[in-house]
């Protein structure tokens, strides 16, 4: 049975200490939180999501462009297929079930710096409980919320270890499904991001990956 | 890292370009927000307000098709009609004017919470109005580190007077889900830094550029 933790959505506007984004930018604040099976906080970190990569921007071109079935324009899957995407049904879909590691937030091993090509998790960390896995639960979210500055909501997902042994994580991807009728379903990376150093989730304890999007005014 | 470069070109009745200016677009409303958290949630409803300031559920629709209106910016001229999406043989439409690159005289300081222009200038040819044309898009371009496309729209001054444009943004379809309405969303608004005016028969050209960087 997977140990799964879900995080109730919720409203809310997180500041960071120091604030990560400039006004007139939208990107994503990633925090990362270890903590052991009585909720103790274990590891608590905080960072600037460096890399939306080209799939996000692809997506949303085709979304805002309105490229219908007619045209189509490709985009790179993470299978390392280019397909003929259009907008007519679902475009930009993260949400996922527990145990599912072709959508939503993805953890890995890998840890090559980000470029704008990428379109697949480096060295993806299988979703089981054997050594070097980890049990991936249902991806949740926190509803949109704004203050005076800043627009976000927020993207989450626990990474539990029962493996028997440490396991270190030293990447991160968003992964959206998309289903363009006529070349059915499909998943694209639109984030990827490595941790300097990584962190460690030792057995016994979940990891909680959150990615706030947020627009800066 | 998203962000968004604003372009403002002026030209006279003869098509010559007499002024260019470039300022950093800062103006991404909740609402762009909103609109990208349905896609990723994939919720049938969600509560966003419209650019007539009305709240209204709005979401996405698997078996319907309808999610392929929403975040929709591209545009045809003035009062052209806009397809938005379908629902069976039912085909969905909005008005051009109302998607697409706005200008406004407003000088009201962009907030997250802005759902319109604050003076918007109607399309026309009435004294305080200009005609809108399409909104269009260029190629996408993919320069590692960086990738980014333009939106762009003309508007051309038949009032008969100058016209002072202080305000421009982005307004976005979006379909309400249950009854399958198309409604406009104002995703991004900026106060331009200088005002442009803009004399009778000339041509203002507004261009957005989104870029990401890794």
């Amino acid at each position: 049975m997977d140990n799964e933790l879900k995080v109730k959505p919720k409203a809310r506007i997180i500041k960071e200490r120091t604030p990560y984004l400039v006004a007139g930018e939208v990107g994503a604040i990633l925090e990362l939180t270890v903590r052991d099976k009585t909720g103790r906080i274990t590891d608590h970190r905080e960072m600037k999501s460096k890399s939306f990569v080209r799939q996000f921007l692809e997506l949303l071109y085709i979304q805002m462009y309105q490229i219908s079935e007619v045209t189509r324009y490709n985009v790179r899957d993470i299978t390392n297929t280019l397909q003929a995407w259009n907008n007519i049904k679902t475009i930009f879909d993260v949400t996922a079930a527990a145990n599912v590691v072709s959508q939503g937030i993805i953890v890995g091993t890998g840890t090559t710096p980000p470029t704008i090509d990428d379109y697949v998790i480096e060295t993806i960390i299988a979703h089981g409980v054997g050594a070097g896995q980890l049990q991936y639960g249902v991806v949740s979210f926190g509803a949109p919320t704004s203050d005076a500055t800043t627009s976000q909501f927020e993207i989450t997902r626990n990474f539990a270890n029962a493996s028997g042994g440490d396991v270190t994580v030293n990447e991160l991807a968003v992964y959206v499904e998309g289903d363009s009728y006529y070349e059915g379903l499909h998943s694209f990376m639109i984030i990827r991001d490595v941790i300097a150093g990584g962190i460690v989730v030792p057995t016994g304890q979940t990891l909680t990956v959150n990615y706030r999007e947020q627009a800066v005014i | 890292m998203l962000t968004l470069k604003l372009a403002v070109k002026r030209f006279d009745k003869q098509g010559k370009l007499v002024e260019k200016r470039r300022q950093q677009g800062r103006s991404f409303t909740l609402n762009f927000i909103g609109l990208l958290y349905l896609f990723h949630y994939f919720i049938i409803t969600f509560t966003m307000k419209t650019v007539e300031g009305v709240d209204r559920d709005t979401g996405l629709q698997y078996s319907f098709r309808r999610s392929c209106g929403s975040l929709k910016v591209s545009s045809p001229a003035g009062l052209g009609g806009a397809q938005v999406g379908s629902e069976g043989n039912t085909t969905l439409w909005g008005e051009g004017q109302k998607v697409g690159i706005q200008i406004g005289t407003g000088v009201t300081a962009p907030i997250p919470l802005d759902y319109a222009m604050a003076t918007r200038i109607a399309h026309g040819k009435a004294a305080g109005q200009m005609e809108y044309g399409g909104t269009d898009f260029s190629d996408l371009t993919i320069s590692d580190p960086n990738g980014s496309f333009i939106i762009s729209r003309y508007f051309t001054n038949k009032s008969g007077n100058t016209i002072t444009v202080r305000e421009v943004g982005i307004y976005a379809h979006g379909v309400q889900g249950v009854e399958a309405e198309v409604e406009s969303f104002c995703i991004a608004r900026d106060v331009l830094d200088t005002p442009v005016p803009v004399a009778d028969n000339e041509i203002l050209k507004i261009s957005y550029q989104p870029q990401i960087t890794v």
